[in-house]
């Protein structure tokens, strides 16, 4: 059951030790900030709340989803289709060439309803990685990737 | 975990060969009658396993040694020539090899840049490395094995690789696949695993039953060795003393814990926190270049850093009690006064007097120290073969 505070709604969904960041994106100007619980969000802000772990798992969960997506970072070539999460893959596979994919992570996705498409989902989720592992990469070559995993995305699904 | 073998007639067999062998590299020269009595096996049955291990071109009679009174003994030496062991150094994409003889000397060295993306290219890659390697003994002498050492966790048992981080790859069936294309055993073990092997076959370890291994660079591993073994664990975590936890809001580890030891001390954090400092210091070699130089700020994060791995030696020696603690790595050879720190630390906190004169040493660390530990995985192999 989802709660108005995010980081209670985080805990239930993935337990309650271990650390735990969040990251929260203004969507008018795109700018991206670290907070801690009890932070105040405005209602501009989308969130981002993870955990990292060590294993190469990667877990995701959609406040406007039901269930958890589980990703190996081993099995990122395989495209599986997976309710459109077959761009999130080929971002993934990009950031994993380039050397700037973390070790895994489970994450919790907090959007507003009215933005929350697929395209707004992987740019959100590709700054967190970058956020993670400390990467000085910028906004439009994250944009690039989003663009190309969309695409790609887009003609394996059309020739599946 | 190992699984033991039935303590039959043949194990006991294998376990006595496997004994003499150990004693002979250990303190040769040695004569057959010295064997006898260390082993407390009887002189027919030393005799009978130095044949086999003369015929089997492992063992060799050499100069005459002083007589007692009696005939004058025959001594027993390794043989050291043409007896070839692989070791292959895959913890990143550039991967070291040599052969190696059974005294740990380097015979011939490559290396390699690896460009894999998948289980099976990465297996390709490091089946290429090994033929390269072969086909350098030009067929002369005898491999006895092939040994990898990976970063990550590692199935020894199964030779499988678990998961290796830094390619994002998962149970890759290394061990299998290798032993499909060549002739020759293989073991696949973690990296500072394979460092503890090392030692423990040619270093500090020689001769000590119960040891930790604390390897510390970019990042902080330990391995245990009990009876001269290597201790694995139920899920092959046994040594991860950098996800030691030792502040409950410290910063935040890779693992998704807090204030772990890694998190703490290892060099990843110390550039983390220098780069508040200094903006300009971003790699890891810009960092040792500023202590290599003298930075008082860069001197004093080591410093620091090894106060919190003396905490973490210290809780393993409260954990486990080894009779030694092996220190290596990138971070002691660069800043060789933490071991001192280190050393204090113990012999003035240590539990009980007897814990604080635990043996702390330093052992030499390099870059190829990798691929010869991974060999030494397969010189192991024909020490405890049983």
């Amino acid at each position: 059951m989802e709660t108005e505070d995010l980081w209670v709604s985080y805990r239930e969904a993935f337990g309650r030790y271990g650390a735990i960041r969040g990251f929260y994106m203004n969507r008018l100007t795109g700018q991206m900030t670290e907070q801690q619980p009890g932070d105040e969000r405005s209602s501009d802000q989308d969130g981002v709340l993870v955990r990292p772990r060590q294993d190469g798992v990667f877990q995701f969960r959609m406040s406007s989803v039901q269930g958890v997506l589980t990703i190996r970072s081993s099995e990122l070539h395989l495209r599986k289709n997976e309710n459109g999460y077959i761009e999130l893959r080929v971002l993934m596979q990009q950031m994993r060439s380039a050397g700037c994919l973390t070790l895994g992570g489970e994450f919790y996705l907090f959007v507003a309803q009215e933005v929350d498409t697929l395209d707004y989902r992987l740019r959100l989720i590709a700054r967190v990685l970058i956020q993670l592992q400390r990467m000085p990469i910028g906004t439009e070559i994250i944009e690039q990737w989003c663009q190309q995993a969309t695409q790609e995305g887009y003609q394996l699904k059309k020739y599946a | 975990m190992v699984k033991e073998m039935p303590r039959n007639s043949k194990w006991m067999r294998s376990y006595n060969r496997a004994l003499v062998l150990r004693l002979i590299r250990m303190h040769q020269p040695i004569s057959r009658v010295e064997l006898a009595q260390q082993t407390k096996l009887t002189k027919p049955t030393v005799s009978n396993i130095v044949g086999e291990l003369i015929a089997d071109q492992l063992v060799m009679e050499r100069e005459l040694g002083v007589s007692n009174g009696g005939r004058k003994p025959i001594l027993l030496e390794l043989v050291a020539k043409e007896q070839y062991v692989i070791g292959i150094d895959a913890t990143s994409h550039r991967f070291i090899g040599v052969i190696a003889d059974l005294s740990g000397n380097t015979i011939h060295e490559v290396e390699t840049m690896g460009k894999f993306d998948t289980n099976e290219e990465l297996m390709e890659a490091v089946v290429q490395l090994c033929q390269e390697l072969i086909d350098a003994t030009e067929q002369v002498g005898t491999i006895h094995g092939i040994g990898i050492s990976v970063h990550g966790m590692v199935n020894p048992e199964t030779g499988v690789i678990l998961f290796a981080p830094r390619f994002h790859l998962h149970d890759v069936a290394l061990k299998e696949h290798l032993e499909q294309r060549f002739a020759y055993p293989v073991f696949i073990e973690n990296d500072v695993r394979a460092l503890a092997s090392f030692e423990l076959l040619f270093g500090e370890g020689v001769g000590v039953d119960q040891f930790f291994y604390l390897y510390a660079g970019e990042g902080i591993g330990g391995a245990y060795v009990l009876d001269g073994k290597l201790i694995d664990g139920e899920n092959h975590i046994t040594g991860e003393v950098g996800h030691m936890r030792l502040d409950l809001d410290g910063p935040i580890c890779s693992c998704g814990n807090r204030g772990c030891l890694e998190a703490l001390a290892g060099e990843k954090a110390l550039l983390r926190d220098f780069e508040a400092i200094d903006p300009q210091v971003k790699t890891l070699t810009d960092l040792r270049r500023r202590l290599t130089e003298g930075d008082s700020h860069a001197k004093a994060a080591y410093h620091r850093a090894g106060e919190y791995i003396g905490i973490g030696v210290l809780n393993t020696i409260h954990l486990i009690n080894p009779k030694r603690i092996l220190l290596g790595g990138p971070m002691f050879e660069l800043a060789p006064s933490i071991v001192d720190q280190i050393k204090e630390r113990v012999a003035h906190t240590a539990l009980t007097t007897a814990s604080r004169e635990t043996d702390v040493k330093m052992v030499p660390w390099s870059e190829k120290q990798g691929a010869l530990s991974a060999a030494a995985l397969a010189t192991n192999s024909i020490f405890q073969t049983i």
